[in-house]
């Protein structure tokens, strides 16, 4: 929490689709033969379709192991279009010529498996086949599930059970398959054999994990940082925020009491704010901060009321500027201790009022010397479709209305979305 | 005034109370202090004052469960919320627990006085900011504070209010621009926070609707 700063602006940008690191190899419809596994398998891995297709017809003739693939790889993959966004492997270090060499063990060992053993999927394996199934299942519906909802609530603990038990499962069927009907060395053979096909089928899913393991990490930051940033948010306004109102309160330095308010600005921002949760918000934003610089400048207090927001477009930045030339004006002109600023966001038009109780002026006075009304608040409002009135009478304070019909265009429904 | 209004101060730090003490206490009886929960609610059941100076964050929860606590004791007091806070939903919660209006520490001795004396009359005060944290609030805008859209929506009478003191219009100056009379201001203010509070009952029958509970 070195630099507490940073932390609004680089929290939003993680959230949202940053879960969806690693992703299931889609189909390839594209270039399809049946179902587009085969494609799809051989573009993740970098070669020629024609090869997959081979392997699969081989590993059938071996056994049935091919046909048993190939219909898990079917189910697995994603359907998801390969337009939708590019393939952004995980893990650099799982190079498409290291997977090539893993799917290749895998393939190489299950020929052997099935040839020299003769261990056939139709044949007495069916406890085999039962535990493997479960663990590649156990591996495969994790990350699936994974990909339709943040890892959040997964606990740690949780996967590595996960994994342990996959592994072991995978180990145990291919060891229980190796003593059917085989001799001891036969079964040590076949265990060598299956070793390699772990080893070979732990690389190619190397990414998967890794991928885990990253995201359950960055998430387990997100969540330390926000609890951090909850409790300093706690004590700074139990503590700072308070000791800044008194000394708004207490000093009669107007220097101090404006860096006091300030500072109380900022914090409350930093604080309180929420627009790191909805960035359509515009209006809003740009009011308090045009409010904001007007107080500092002017050294007087503004009470600033906000109903409604709605994204910022040419209109509301022309609205933007004709309140903060009003509240300039009054802050100038007025005399008054305070100002008040109102503004609400409507369906068809947003309305802002800048109201001040100091001496007020006569409106059939006002000739050349208030050009600065005339031009920058009620021509700026009129070029964009909006009205400005102003109300004054000596004495009696003065307040300006403002009114800007939203386009269209915009749907009138967003101050609702959320 | 023939008899000082008696005004307990409840907030957790004892410079905050030190001073609003010292910008108040010529005008009005401050009769007790507490800086929790705990302490709010056994200094306001045994002294049972007029009105309750209610920070809206407290220690050992927050300035609602004040609130709660005194009404389950059945003690008949008023409540005036003072924060610095400026979230929303904190403000909203505190008023739908059945605070009688919200003013920021920033306020002034003397329009702090004037809340008081309004409150402990039975009235509602509205900050601007509290205006517009409302009419959020019945636009939807503030998810705390759901109100059921058929029954407890405002007149446009009272948005109109509403907006005016927003706009930073005292009752006086509402009353004179809209051409009703101050009291029927203070009817239309006491009846916005009637509807908030009352909502409450409506959300729980909706979240529980949402989720098919019932």
């Amino acid at each position: 929490m070195s630099s507490p700063v940073d932390t609004p602006s680089g929290a939003p940008s993680r959230s949202g689709p940053a879960f969806d690191v690693w992703q299931l190899p889609r189909l390839n419809p594209e270039d399809r033969l049946v179902t587009g596994t085969a494609a799809g398998i051989a573009r993740e891995v970098g070669i020629d379709p024609a090869y997959v297709r081979v392997s699969f017809v081989v590993l059938s003739l071996a056994g049935g192991w091919g046909l048993v693939l190939y219909v898990a790889a079917w189910f697995f993959m994603s359907r998801r279009s390969l337009s939708a966004e590019p393939y952004v492997p995980v893990d650099k270090a799982v190079t498409p010529q290291v997977r090539l060499i893993a799917s290749g063990m895998v393939f190489t060992g299950l020929v052997v498996l099935s040839t020299v053993y003769g261990l056939s999927f139709l044949g007495p394996l069916v406890w085999p086949t039962v535990f493997i199934g479960a663990a590649v299942a156990i591996g495969l519906d994790r990350s699936r599930l994974d990909r339709l909802r943040p890892l959040g609530d997964m606990q740690n603990r949780t996967i590595g059970t996960r994994v342990v038990l996959g592994l072991a499962l995978l180990f145990a069927g291919v060891i229980s398959a190796s003593f059917v009907s085989l001799s001891f060395w036969q079964a040590i053979g076949g265990i060598g054999v299956a070793a390699l096909v772990l080893l070979g089928a732990g690389i190619v899913f190397a990414p998967v994990i890794s991928s885990l393991g990253a995201d359950l990490m960055a998430e387990r930051r997100r969540r330390i940082r926000s609890e951090e940033r909850a409790d300093m948010a706690a004590h700074l306004h139990d503590s700072v925020l308070q000791t800044l109102t008194l000394i708004q309160k207490r000093s009669h330095d107007a220097s101090v009491v404006s860096l006091a308010r300030r500072q109380e600005r900022e914090l409350r921002t930093w604080l309180f704010d929420d627009k790191a949760m909805h960035p359509n918000l515009g209006f809003r934003a740009g009011l308090e901060a045009a409010m904001a610089d007007v107080e500092d400048r002017y050294q007087l207090p503004l009470e600033v009321v906000v109903v409604g927001d709605c994204p910022t477009d040419d209109d509301v930045a022309a609205l933007l500027q004709a309140t903060r030339e009003a509240a300039s004006n009054a802050a100038t002109h007025s005399g008054a201790a305070r100002i008040d600023v109102f503004a609400e966001v409507g369906h068809g038009a947003i309305e802002v009022f800048v109201r001040d109780l100091g001496r007020g002026f006569d409106p059939a006075d006002v000739d050349t010397d208030r050009a600065g009304v005339r031009d920058s608040i009620i021509g700026r409002m009129e070029r964009h479709g909006g009205t400005a009135e102003v109300h004054s009478n000596t004495g009696q304070g003065t307040e300006v209305e403002l009114r800007m019909p939203r386009r269209q265009a915009t749907n009138p429904d967003e101050v609702e979305t959320f | 005034m023939t008899e000082p209004i008696r005004v307990v101060l409840v907030d957790d730090h004892a410079l905050v109370r030190a001073g609003v003490r010292a910008e108040i206490g010529d005008h009005v009886n401050v009769v007790g202090e507490a800086d929790d929960v705990e302490g709010a609610i056994d200094v306001i059941c045994a002294l049972k004052p007029d009105v309750v100076l209610l920070d809206v964050h407290l220690p050992g929860g927050d300035g609602p469960a004040v609130i709660e606590g005194v009404k389950r004791a059945n003690v008949e007091t008023c409540f005036l919320a003072l924060s610095v806070s400026d979230a929303a939903e904190d403000v909203i919660a505190v008023i739908r627990s059945g605070a009688r209006g919200y003013v920021t520490k920033a306020i002034d001795g003397s329009e702090l006085i004037d809340a008081i004396t309004r409150v402990a009359a039975g009235d509602a005060v509205f900050s601007p900011r509290l205006a517009g944290f409302v009419l959020d609030a019945f636009a939807g805008q503030i998810p705390a504070a759901e109100i059921d859209p058929e029954l407890d929506q405002l007149t446009n009478r009272e948005q109109e209010v509403l907006r005016l003191l927003a706009r930073g219009y005292a009752y006086k100056e509402v009353a004179s621009r809209l051409t009703i009379s101050v009291k029927t201001v203070e009817t239309h203010a006491s009846s916005v926070l009637r509807k908030l509070q009352l909502s409450n009952r409506h959300e729980l029958s909706r979240w529980a609707a949402h989720r098919r509970l019932i």
